[in-house]
């Protein structure tokens, strides 16, 4: 057995003995914390509807993201990322990359493209870059 | 020397603020000579001033005339226009740094531009003991050359969106001097005019439209009393031009395209309407020779990268054009590489120079190309002379027409629409050679360039899947790859023009991406992109001294003599242009300068370029000593009166 396990078992055991406590505790915390918590209820809101993008998988939508990738984002995107991120298959949340293309990213050259795309534009260069590796 | 002691007395019971020594100093020598002179002035005195007058009417004391920068070879103590003069060599016949003591050389002062810091491309401008230095999104610095300490700034204050119109980085390439003006270009396509003592805005001009995808980053040439630029765009659909104006009032004299339209000679190597787009950028300055009266401006790439879409030779994209001074007609015109496939800007400088080539006395016009070649041309009428390969394993020719430099192109370099990646191609187009100015030695027959060694894979986009830009678009129809060759990326190069050879090389495993300048004490100057600044023995190429500058070095440096010392300047900035795409860097905007043993002791008072807030140090007891008005609720003090409110997020 590794240090690591023994570690993990240990711990383990020590939550389990205090079960019961930590039941009691909760019962009688939670409810104080469900007064504190209402001032993040925005938040909480918000959270739970992340922003989807509504044209994923959309084929006309992904073939005009495809028209304004290769006119706007090519120069420094390229066909599979240069001196900008890929954006094929990008890691980003539907929300983070709206939120990327529109208001720019500080500190690299990525402009903010909110004067000129509409959100949808955004949406369906997302869905194209979403629907295939390269380009 | 009194006067100067005197004076710094005077400044240090000024505010911190305005501690700008180096401006009243030479106001006050001018203005206490004046006084003198009329003091005791003779008749004899009031002609010759008079005389004197009738010549430089035009001009005030310490303003810039075009008999300035015509003379500008024998001026060691300025440096007027971007190539220093008209003819481009940048070379100096200064001789105080030799190769025996440049080992010596050390910073005298540095200064710091700030800002964004995505790459210092420029030529710093001297006059009248002032530096004049423009930097990342187009903002110009005037700075005391004795001490370092600005004058005044200036920031045109470009619009976020701007940024999408620009292919490389928010860089800017230098200044003009005419008269009492500073001219500057925006990367939001206007030709500014400021006052070079206040940097005041004395008039402005759109030279065109940013939201179609025209910038300037390069700097203006002066000619006569024209202010003459170019612009950027070759990515964005452009149709390149030369825009002269009137430098006082900032009047539109002349328009010269560099793609002829329907009607004039040369529209006939376009298909259709693929003149309208086929960029032709002219994103550098020119040259000019006053006796031919001929500008010569060098051109960019053609556009779409993707060539297929625009058959045709595609006048005057990746070349050399001649155009009259005063009309702007264009004279004559060379391709480097007609219909280009490979995005080969033609766009370093010209470098026009009299040389004896096979016993003949040539008027010649030298250019080294992206491409990998180096150019001799005859300059008076275009003739094409000779073409030296410089990069080993040049590909995509199989070489030049001996009689006319034509290039026979390789076919299997070519990329094809709709398939696959052409690699490797060589040169790549970053270049051999990109935008950087070349320094040339009249007394070794000897010229000094970068040369870099790298590779790019080219696809054509299928023709379906790109039409002409609309608003500022990308207009490429194809993208590429950059590889290395080898691991010694960088190259620089001393060329002997009349033997046709290379002399010698300096490598690095970084790009070099800086200027050099030349000296007639048998130096080379230049950088490379890991912020070393270099001396060269211009005669074999040792390396006889190297600076760390903390930044990639991707401007030119100049050199020139004041109060008898000989300074060396160089921009150290970052990573600007298409280096931004390859290498992330220590960010950075400092003009350094470098003097012998750093200029010796002290000669003129040190200053700072530190500024105190207003209001935000008052001494203790005074009015506004106070904590009221900026106290924030809940640190333990009553709010007052004018508190800011916390945001509720």
């Amino acid at each position: 057995m590794s240090l690591v396990e023994k570690h993990f078992l240990k711990k383990r055991s020590g939550i389990a003995r205090s079960r019961v406590g930590l039941v009691a505790f909760l019962l009688l915390v939670l409810p104080l914390m469900k007064v504190f918590a209402t001032g993040d209820e925005q938040t909480q809101v918000n959270t739970a509807k992340e922003l989807k993008n509504p044209y994923l998988g959309q084929k006309e939508a992904i073939e005009e993201g495809e028209r304004i990738y290769r006119s706007r984002c090519v120069g420094c995107h390229k066909s599979r990322g240069g001196s900008g991120p890929n954006l094929f298959k990008t890691k980003l949340t539907d929300k983070q990359f709206l939120e990327t293309v529109m208001n720019g990213r500080k500190g690299t050259n990525m402009p903010a493209w909110s004067n000129l795309f509409s959100i949808e534009d955004v949406w369906k260069v997302h869905a194209f870059v979403m629907s295939r590796d390269q380009l | 020397m009194i006067l100067l002691k005197d004076l710094w007395k005077k400044r240090e019971g000024n505010k911190p603020g305005l501690l700008e020594p180096g401006i009243p100093i030479v106001g006050r020598c001018k203005g206490a000579a004046a006084g003198y002179a009329m003091g005791t002035l003779s008749v004899l005195v009031m002609i010759i001033a008079i005389v004197i007058g009738f010549f430089y009417s035009e001009a005030e004391a310490g303003e810039v005339t075009y008999e300035n920068l015509l003379k500008a070879h024998t001026n060691t103590s300025e440096w007027l226009m971007y190539s220093r003069t008209y003819d481009g060599h940048r070379y100096v016949p200064l001789n105080q740094i030799t190769p025996a003591n440049v080992h010596r050389l050390r910073p005298a002062w540095v200064f710091t531009t700030g800002g964004e810091n995505r790459g210092l491309e420029l030529t710093p401008l001297v006059h009248d003991g002032v530096l004049y230095i423009s930097a990342d999104q187009s903002r110009v610095f005037a700075v005391d050359a004795r001490t370092g300490i600005k004058k005044w700034s200036y920031d045109p204050k470009l619009s976020k969106d701007v940024e999408r119109v620009y292919c490389c980085g928010s860089n800017n390439r230098g200044v003009a001097l005419l008269g009492n003006m500073v001219y500057v270009g925006t990367l939001d396509a206007r030709l500014v005019a400021l006052n070079k003592d206040t940097g005041a805005v004395i008039w402005e001009t759109k030279v065109s439209d940013w939201e179609q995808g025209y910038s300037i980053t390069g700097a203006p040439l002066v000619v006569k009393d024209m202010v003459l630029t170019g612009v950027a765009g070759g990515e964005f659909g452009i149709r390149g031009f030369v825009k002269a104006y009137d430098a006082k009032t900032g009047n539109l004299r002349w328009t010269t395209y560099t793609i002829p339209g329907p009607g004039e000679p040369g529209n006939e190597t376009w298909s259709g309407d693929t003149w309208k787009n086929g960029g032709g950028s002219t994103w550098t300055t020119g040259a000019f020779d006053p006796e031919l009266n001929l500008v010569y401006w060098n051109t960019g790439n053609a556009g779409p990268w993707n060539c297929h879409v625009r058959p045709g030779d595609n006048k005057w994209t990746a070349a050399t054009i001649a155009m009259d001074a005063d009309t702007g007609k264009i004279k004559w015109g060379f391709q480097y590489t007609p219909h280009d496939c490979w995005d080969y800007d033609s766009i370093s400088t010209p470098v026009l120079a009299d040389v004896t080539l096979g016993g003949k006395k040539v008027k010649a016009l030298m250019h080294y190309d992206k491409n990998g070649f180096f150019y001799v041309l005859d300059r008076t009428n275009g003739k094409f002379i000779y073409g030296e390969p410089i990069v080993p394993g040049i590909n995509w020719t199989l070489g030049l027409d001996p009689e006319t430099g034509r290039p026979k192109v390789n076919p299997d370099m070519v990329a094809q629409s709709g398939g696959p990646e052409v690699a490797p191609v060589v040169p790549s187009l970053e270049g051999a050679i990109d935008w950087q100015p070349l320094a040339y030695n009249p007394d070794l027959n000897y010229i000094f360039f970068l040369s870099n060694d790298w590779a790019m894979g080219l696809k054509f986009w299928a023709e379906n899947k790109f039409a002409p830009p609309t608003k500022g678009e990308w207009y490429l129809g194809a993208d590429y790859q950059q590889y290395l060759r080898s691991e010694n990326t960088g190259n620089f190069v001393g060329f002997d023009v009349v033997n046709r050879k290379i002399v010698w090389k300096v490598t690095s495993p970084a790009p070099f991406w800086a200027g050099a300048v030349t000296t007639q004490s048998g130096l080379v100057f230049t950088g490379d992109m890991r912020g070393y600044f270099m001396a060269l023995d211009a005669r074999t190429g040792t390396v006889l001294w190297q600076f760390q500058t903390g930044s990639g070095i991707i401007g030119s440096p100049i050199t020139y003599e004041l109060d008898g010392i000989q300074y060396v300047v160089v921009p150290s900035g970052g990573i600007g242009g298409d280096m931004i795409f390859y290498y992330t860097e220590p960010k950075a905007g400092n003009i350094w300068v470098f003097a012998l043993d750093g200029g010796g002791p002290p000669r003129v008072p040190f200053g700072s370029n530190l500024v105190t807030i207003p209001g935000a140090l008052p001494k203790v007891g005074e009015p506004g000593a106070t904590l009221g008005g900026r106290v924030l609720p809940g640190y333990g003090f009553p709010p007052t009166e004018g508190s800011e409110p916390i945001k509720k997020e």
